[in-house]
């Protein structure tokens, strides 16, 4: 197996400038956040407070603030974004799809082929992501992200507008992938049986400029987790006064 | 039935042209009868077809050129916002350049060549491209360039699969109001310094004139421009858009 990749996150000084009549915002003032490698970290907190913001970071699409990313490990890990929407090509085919990211070769086509597989939508594959209910769209994001074998996994709400049993099938199905292919994962949400569920560590976030105000290990077991009276039990516990 | 009306909308149009013909001067205003009997005869001699494959050939080298030319101006102005605020100007003067202008230029600057003919017809053309891809430029989908820059995909994937197809409507219209002025404008530049096509023909038969081939090739040519729409350009519109539900 891979060496894991941890992150060292650090940012001085994030804002978003005035826009219109609102003033600027200052996001993160001196936010520090350490992950170690093979984590399931959930960021949890409300809309709006720069959870999106932070994932672009690591991610590279925001380059605009000072501080620094630093991954463990690997100067530069292979990383997968599934983001609050699938963003599929809806001019590509879903094996299209998924070989985007990944070299033109036969072994690439076997991977994708096989995640199709072990996804259980090998009948999909010819088929235009728009022809697709919500839930296998994002199945399909799923394995995009999966078959770039990431190294950090980033993961932007990616249940959201589900009805419970498809995010249910869909999280197991993500858990599933990890026991077999392990990565990083940084996983944002404002659902804390969302994280709960899954998580082995989780990070309440509250205010602006942002602050962590929970840090908390997850010690369920597998078992615990599909019950949800240990879900609620735990909740109550550690996360009622921040929901 | 779209294509009995089609027909009987032709038909029509033919008889009234020949009602018309049957009262004019038939030196001024030949019927189809006329008309017909001279396109059979230049098909038959052959220079009908000649002409018409060399306008072809023009036509598409200064296409291709213009559509190529204008596409990459277009999208770098949707792209870049001081660009376009540099250069929209620039694109403003040339859009307005009446074409006889820059088919006269090119010819002096350039001499009375085949390359001064193509370049004078893609310049007439780049401008319209530019704008129209420009629109697409700035339409193109926020989400879809962040994730290809997030899967780190490379400059040349992101245009095949993430850019060009967003940009297939404008470049489909460019397409088409561009292979009706461009086929115009090349009969123009061959009247002005050519020594064959179907715009020295139409030259040569107006200092005779003879109305008849003047008709017979326009009509050859418009044809041929049709079938263009219909055989291939149609056909893969299709093609691309069979991903819309």
């Amino acid at each position: 197996m891979a060496a894991m990749t941890g992150l060292e996150i650090e940012i001085a000084h994030k804002s978003y400038p005035p826009l219109g009549s609102t003033p600027m915002r200052r996001i993160f003032e001196g936010f520090h956040l350490s992950v170690d490698p093979g984590a399931f970290l959930c960021l949890l907190g409300p809309s709006g407070i720069g959870k999106t913001t932070l994932l672009n970071m690591i991610a590279g699409l925001d380059t605009d603030y000072s501080g620094r990313i630093e991954f463990g490990g690997t100067a530069k890990p292979r990383m997968a974004y599934v983001f609050q929407s699938p963003r599929l090509l809806p001019w590509r085919t879903v094996l299209e799809n998924i070989l985007l990211p990944l070299p033109s070769t036969e072994a690439a086509q076997r991977t994708a082929l096989d995640l199709l597989a072990s996804m259980g939508m090998s009948d999909t594959k010819n088929v235009y992501p728009e022809r697709l209910s919500l839930g296998m769209q994002r199945r399909v994001a799923l394995a995009r992200a999966f078959a770039i074998e990431p190294d950090v996994l980033l993961m932007d709400e990616p249940f959201t507008s589900l009805d419970e049993a498809t995010a249910d099938r869909l999280r197991d199905l993500l858990i599933g992938m990890l026991v077999r292919r392990p990565a990083t994962v940084l996983f944002v949400t404002h659902d804390s049986r969302d994280a709960i569920r899954m998580a082995s560590r989780i990070i309440a976030l509250s205010g602006s400029p942002v602050r962590a105000v929970k840090d908390i290990s997850v010690g369920l077991s597998q078992g615990e987790r599909q019950d949800k009276g240990a879900i609620e039990a735990f909740r109550g516990r550690f996360l009622a006064q921040v929901q | 039935m779209h294509f009995a009306w089609s027909a009987l909308s032709i038909v029509v149009l033919v008889v009234a042209w020949q009602g018309a013909a049957s009262f004019a001067d038939p030196r001024l205003l030949p019927g189809p009868g006329r008309v017909g009997a001279t396109l059979v005869g230049a098909a038959l001699e052959g220079s009908l077809f000649t002409n018409i494959g060399i306008t072809l050939a023009r036509v598409l080298a200064s296409f291709i050129l213009a559509m190529t030319i204008g596409t990459a101006i277009g999208i770098a102005l949707g792209r870049v916002w001081l660009l376009n605020r540099f250069f929209d100007p620039w694109l403003i003067l040339f859009l307005n350049l009446p074409a006889l202008v820059v088919i006269v230029l090119c010819y002096i600057w350039l001499g009375l060549t085949e390359a001064a003919a193509i370049t004078a017809v893609a310049i007439n053309k780049i401008p319209n491209v530019a704008v129209t891809l420009r629109e697409g430029g700035r339409a193109l989908d926020r989400d879809l360039l962040e994730m290809a820059s997030a899967y780190e995909i490379g400059r040349w994937k992101t245009l095949r699969h993430v850019i060009l197809p967003q940009l297939t409507p404008y470049f489909m219209g460019a397409i088409r109001s561009g292979l009706a002025l461009v086929w115009k404008i090349v009969l123009v530049v061959e009247l002005l310094g050519r020594s064959s096509g179907v715009g020295f023909v139409i030259g040569s038969a107006f200092q005779l004139f003879d109305v008849s081939t003047i008709l017979a090739y326009a009509l050859a040519f418009v044809f041929v421009i049709q079938m263009i729409e219909l055989l291939i350009l149609q056909p893969w519109e299709r093609r691309l858009n069979q991903w819309r539900r």
